[in-house]
């Protein structure tokens, strides 16, 4: 079930008036149901995905307690690595399998030697990058020390399955979202308006901005042989805000989501487009991605500490790792090296630090330096991104090339798409929205506060309005082609 | 939590009072006048839409739409019926293709849903809209936005359908029969099951006729002209099954005439395609229907035809 979805709109009413009206008497009935409602928003898109589901709930519920049971070195190893060979193994065969047969096919036949194994028609479960990561992080927790394991599995079991970051994250901690299933829940109707409010951000960001700058996107990068530079450099300009607009967006609607319900999820975006350098860059693109590779891989690793050579190796190890995490093929593997490339430099002249303020505080708009940092920033995301919707490396490649030919300063033409216009003005009244609102958890946290609420309401409204007006894609049609 | 609820339910109130003033805007309001003299409407595809050249036509007003299924035809045809008691005759496309299951594609496909819905969609009954939401629910709710844009739209065009490409004659230059002749003679027809007819479309037609008959205007189908290697360019092999459906159409409505101009003479210069007559073949054909047919002592004959084989 999408959250952009008529199924959607129709199962989370039900879901919050059986929540707050039928199980609220009982934690343990409340967290059930949410077990239950997961489950079905899950098993909406196939109900096999289930199995997968409870299997980790119950691999990784049973190795917590195991762990927290001993205090044998050796014995608490042994059932860290079950649940990471295990969740590893799984995601890796049903995400991985395809790519690292097709890779060791090439390199066989390379050497001479074809060999013809049979790929599988595996489906990737939805979802499985997400819980798998999270289910990890408690077992990882508990094995440090850092967490008691919950002897409640239904509250386990909803922190796995918790349906608003199910899918597409945040990834939680369970330091951080375990505990919110062990408290009793009271209704705060601050939270609930709040969470309706970054539900309808999110929801404009999806709709609006995201899938219409899809279209073009789309196009472009389907036919970027026949395009001029110019539009090339807009295709990936239009990426890279279809791929914030719509990860960002989702993550604004799964944490406004679980805010009607009573959870604090973690931010995921903060304002990312006006980083200042890269660094910053990745402290604010999908925050509890980073952060987790950040904990359980970077800085097991020895992080940024060490020889230079362990820094450079660390650094492309986090980068590519990040970039394998998100598909299995080599363009997220060079998108992951390119991050690492842009990043080393302010690594090894330690200013990858510099920039942890707020960007331009206190002013309207950004000073001359700041505004070159954010663009030549937002510059280098957007070469990075072509390779991580290129189709493969050559693609990418080519699409590079295409862009700093001589055609770039020629005027750039589409083939689909008729209605960039009013899709640009959507886009700048957004850029600006997203600017004012850079000090907040999501853009429109605070906007009207200071004004009536009819200012607010007529806002909200205009903002639901546009959502409707602008969600379908308005493309030509292409029937009578005689 | 029930002041929450009361505000999250009136929040949601007036955005769907908001929808619905914009959805009924169009369906009360919308304005789809023709010229007073003109008292023949031409519903269709792009068969009759590239035949015939209403400005070349006294009483003929051409509301043919390339891509357009009966469905659509017969939504817009009704709005244009109610508004102008000046029409007298209805000719309604009758081509081969128009049994073809593909018009079931035509109908709900994706591009011809996103494309025509919102258009016509603020004048559908349930019965349409259900159908189209029915048969293809994941594009129905994009093509059910892209409505409500085009009605904001439609208001700051005073609401007059006319702008809004919902048909007219279509003008065709230049010719390719010579090479889809010879693309032909590379690829051997696999032709169609005859008896496979897209029943939406069939109903539609049916609704159409009934509606002419509804505002006691006289009915007539009519074939425009095609290329004789049009029916084996489509795979289509139903000339039987056409006539037989006009035949049973005829028992259910008997003042249903059909004028069969499938073998009007023309050159292959004068098509554009095996399908659509260009603007030269478009002129010919319109001056002859002006001077032989759009005349009420041929029109008001009873049970009036042109069968095939007159042109031969």
């Amino acid at each position: 079930m999408l959250f952009d979805s008529l199924d959607f709109a129709i199962f989370l009413p039900i879901v919050f008036f059986c929540y707050w009206f039928i199980f609220n008497k009982n934690l343990k009935a409340q967290n059930a149901f949410i077990v239950a409602a997961s489950y079905f928003f899950y098993g909406w898109w196939d109900w096999r995905f289930l199995v997968l589901i409870i299997f980790s709930t119950l691999l990784d519920y049973s190795v917590g307690r195991g762990i927290a049971t001993t205090n044998r070195k050796h014995h608490r190893k042994i059932l860290l690595w079950i649940s990471l060979t295990t969740n590893l193994g799984l995601l890796g065969f049903l995400k991985y399998y395809n790519f690292f047969l097709d890779n060791f096919i090439t390199v066989f036949s390379f050497f001479g030697n074809p060999i013809n194994p049979s790929g599988l028609n595996i489906i990737l479960p939805v979802g499985i990058s997400f819980y798998t990561f999270q289910t990890m992080s408690y077992t990882i927790d508990i094995y440090r020390r850092q967490l008691k394991p919950t002897k409640d599995y239904i509250a386990f079991s909803a922190f796995v399955s918790f349906f608003p970051q199910l899918v597409a994250g945040p990834i939680e901690r369970a330091t951080n979202l375990l505990p919110q299933f062990l408290r009793n829940r009271q209704f705060e109707k601050s939270k609930a308006v709040d969470g309706l409010r970054q539900i309808l951000w999110g929801l404009f960001k999806k709709m609006v901005i995201a899938d219409n700058f899809a279209v073009y996107a789309n196009d472009i990068f389907a036919n970027s042989d026949q395009y001029p530079g110019s539009t090339l450099a807009l295709g990936a300009f239009f990426f890279a805000i279809q791929i914030y607009g719509d990860f960002s967006g989702y993550s604004d609607i799964a944490i406004g989501t679980a805010r009607l319900f009573g959870f604090k999820l973690m931010k995921n975006f903060a304002f990312p487009y006006f980083s200042r350098d890269i660094a910053e860059f990745w402290r604010r693109w999908h925050i509890s991605l980073s952060t987790w590779f950040r904990d359980y891989l970077y800085i097991p690793l020895g992080g940024s500490h060490g020889s230079m050579g362990m820094k450079i190796r660390n650094t492309f190890i986090i980068f590519i790792v990040s970039g394998f995490w998100h598909g299995a093929n080599w363009t997220f593997i060079a998108w992951g090296a390119l991050n690492a490339i842009y990043f080393l430099p302010l690594l090894l002249l330690k200013r990858n630090r510099n920039n942890l303020g707020f960007i331009a505080n206190g002013q309207k708009w950004p000073d001359l330096r700041t505004a070159v940092q954010i663009l030549g920033t937002f510059f280098l995301t957007c070469i990075a991104w072509i390779f991580f919707r290129a189709e493969n490396i050559s693609h990418a490649l080519n699409y590079i090339s295409g862009i700093f030919s001589r055609t770039l300063f020629s005027f750039p033409y589409f083939h689909r798409g008729t209605k960039l216009i009013p899709i640009l003005v959507l886009l700048i009244f957004f850029v600006i929205m997203e600017w004012r609102g850079r000090d907040k958890e999501y853009a429109i946290e605070k906007t009207g506060f200071t004004k009536s609420r009819f200012f607010r309401w007529s806002f909200y409204l205009i903002l639901g309005f546009m959502i409707i007006l602008f969600t379908g894609r308005e493309e030509e049609f292409i029937y009578f082609q005689f | 939590m029930k002041k929450f609820i009361k505000q999250t339910a009136a929040f949601v109130a007036v955005l769907i009072i908001l929808i619905t003033a914009l959805f009924l805007s169009n369906r009360w309001g919308a304005v789809f006048s023709t010229e007073s003299e003109k008292n023949i409407l031409v519903v269709g595809h792009s068969h009759s839409s590239c035949a015939i050249n209403d400005s070349l036509t006294s009483r003929l007003i051409n509301y043919s739409h390339p891509g357009e299924s009966y469905l659509y035809n017969f939504y817009k045809t009704r709005e244009i019926l109610r508004q102008n008691p000046q029409l007298e005759y209805l000719f309604i496309e009758f081509s081969n293709d128009q049994l073809d299951k593909e018009m079931n594609n035509w109908t709900w496909g994706n591009d011809f849903l996103l494309h025509n819905f919102p258009k016509y969609g603020s004048f559908m009954d349930a019965q349409g809209i259900k159908l189209l939401r029915h048969a293809n629910s994941s594009v129905f709710s994009e093509s059910f936005s892209l409505l409500m844009r085009n009605n904001l739209k439609m208001i700051f065009k005073g609401l007059d359908y006319n702008k809004n490409d919902i048909g007219g004659y279509t003008l065709l230059k230049g010719s390719n029969v010579d090479k889809k002749l010879r693309k032909m003679e590379e690829i051997p027809p696999v032709y169609k099951n005859a008896e496979d007819v897209s029943t939406v479309n069939l109903n539609y037609l049916k609704k159409l006729i009934k509606l002419g008959e509804e505002y006691g205007i006289k009915v007539y189908l009519i074939r425009s002209p095609l290329h004789p290697k049009f029916l084996t360019y489509k795979n289509l092999d139903n000339e039987d099954q056409l006539l037989k459906v006009y035949e049973e159409l005829k028992s259910e409505y008997q003042n249903l005439g059909f004028l069969d101009f499938i073998n009007f003479p023309l050159s292959d210069e004068q098509y554009r395609d095996l399908g659509h007559l260009n603007y030269q073949g478009a002129k010919k054909f319109s001056i002859w229907l002006e001077e032989n047919i759009l005349h009420s002592e041929f029109l008001e004959k009873p049970n009036n035809r042109i069968f095939r084989n007159q042109f031969k």
